[in-house]
């Protein structure tokens, strides 16, 4: 060994000297002041580092995460729930205007004899109103109710199971 | 419920008791929030990130396999997330983190004229916080968290001898600005 490099002193602290190497260690710190004193100040650092204090965050730390990730996860069922509802009003709506288009197609059919662009239009409209007229006809208004009505039960137990679900979470909170 | 192992309590969240991740929180969260003021410097934004390490933690807590350990998987996440931050601040992250031939100048310059006063416990702190990054955390890991070096390799992905130059250049800092107070004299 040819002197106590600061790389000694670490394997001394870290107890990682070989016998041999530790007694030399031994013999250098009997003979020198100064090795002796290097020791201390690596010993103090050492032992200071040991009782290090730990930092704490804000005390209402935990219960600001745990509400977060409540509310990440609660957004999920709400986009199911968005999704759900606006697909079946998308669905009614789609169906609405198949309907009045195909029938607006199949009288148009029969009479599409040379006529200007405002007649075309006013026709189209007509047809339009006559199909409108035609669907809210007495039998069709029960099948369009039934759909409505289906499609507020489904957004009502939808909109429940959201809710039931979000306040059991805040009661295990 | 309190002295239950971290596999246990990751085995009853995975079931679906969200509110057991409580558990884990109260138990890393100081040791953690330490961690990350030594590496960003700045309480606030230590806080931050500890959230964002705990959140990743607990939607990553499907990916996490048990034959290793909570803590080590869940420092790792802590440390990635300061290192993203810091990088994302752009204070020249890849030079500081990933070259350990890294100037340790904390000697001079940063050395409190009125140390021989101060409590050493309360020296070290404050050298601690002007430490770098990468040497900040080696030391807080090892002497706070009392991981070894080992486990230390793991979380910074570095290797083993990396993280020992890394403790021993901090350390060496420390007690150059040691010796040069009256503390070692106090004790001879």
């Amino acid at each position: 060994m040819t002197g106590l490099t600061d790389e000694i002193l670490n394997r001394y602290l870290d107890g990682e000297l070989s016998p041999t190497e530790l007694n030399e260690v031994r013999e250098i710190f009997d003979s020198s002041e100064d090795a002796r004193r290097r020791l201390y100040a690596m010993q103090l650092v050492h032992d200071g580092l040991k009782k290090y204090k730990v930092r704490k965050p804000s005390p209402a730390f935990t219960s600001v995460l745990m509400k977060k990730i409540v509310r990440r996860t609660e957004p999920k069922g709400q986009r199911y729930f968005i999704f759900s509802i606006s697909s079946i009003f998308v669905l009614v709506s789609l169906a609405i205007i198949a309907y009045l288009a195909s029938y607006i197609i199949s009288t148009g059919q029969a009479s599409s004899e040379g006529n200007n662009s405002v007649n075309t239009l006013l026709s189209l409209a007509e047809r339009m109103v006559h199909g409108i007229k035609t669907l809210f006809t007495a039998g069709n208004v029960s099948l369009i109710g039934f759909i409505f009505s289906f499609a507020i039960i489904i957004s009502a137990w939808f909109f429940f199971d959201s809710h039931r679900q979000a306040r059991t979470k805040l009661t295990k909170l | 419920m309190r002295e239950l192992t971290d596999a246990k309590v990751i085995e009853s969240v995975r079931k679906g008791n969200q509110s057991d991740f409580e558990i884990l929180v109260d138990r890393y969260k100081n040791k953690a929030f330490s961690l990350l003021c030594n590496m960003l410097k700045d309480n606030m934004e230590a806080e931050e990130v500890l959230q964002d390490a705990f959140l990743k933690a607990y939607y990553g807590l499907n990916n996490f396999k048990q034959e290793a350990k909570f803590s080590t998987w869940f420092y790792r996440i802590v440390y990635n997330t300061a290192l993203t931050r810091l990088s994302a601040k752009k204070r020249k992250i890849e030079k500081e983190m990933t070259s350990i031939d890294e100037d340790l100048n904390i000697s001079d310059n940063t050395y409190p004229a009125d140390s021989e006063k101060k409590e050493l416990s309360l020296l070290l702190t404050e050298l601690i916080d002007k430490l770098p990054p990468n040497y900040a955390s080696v030391i807080t890991m090892f002497y706070l968290e009392e991981m070894s070096c080992e486990e230390i390799s793991e979380v910074t992905n570095r290797s083993i001898s990396n993280v020992k130059v890394l403790l021993h250049r901090s350390r060496n800092a420390l007690k150059d600005i040691v010796l040069k107070s009256n503390y070692t004299l106090e004790m001879l």
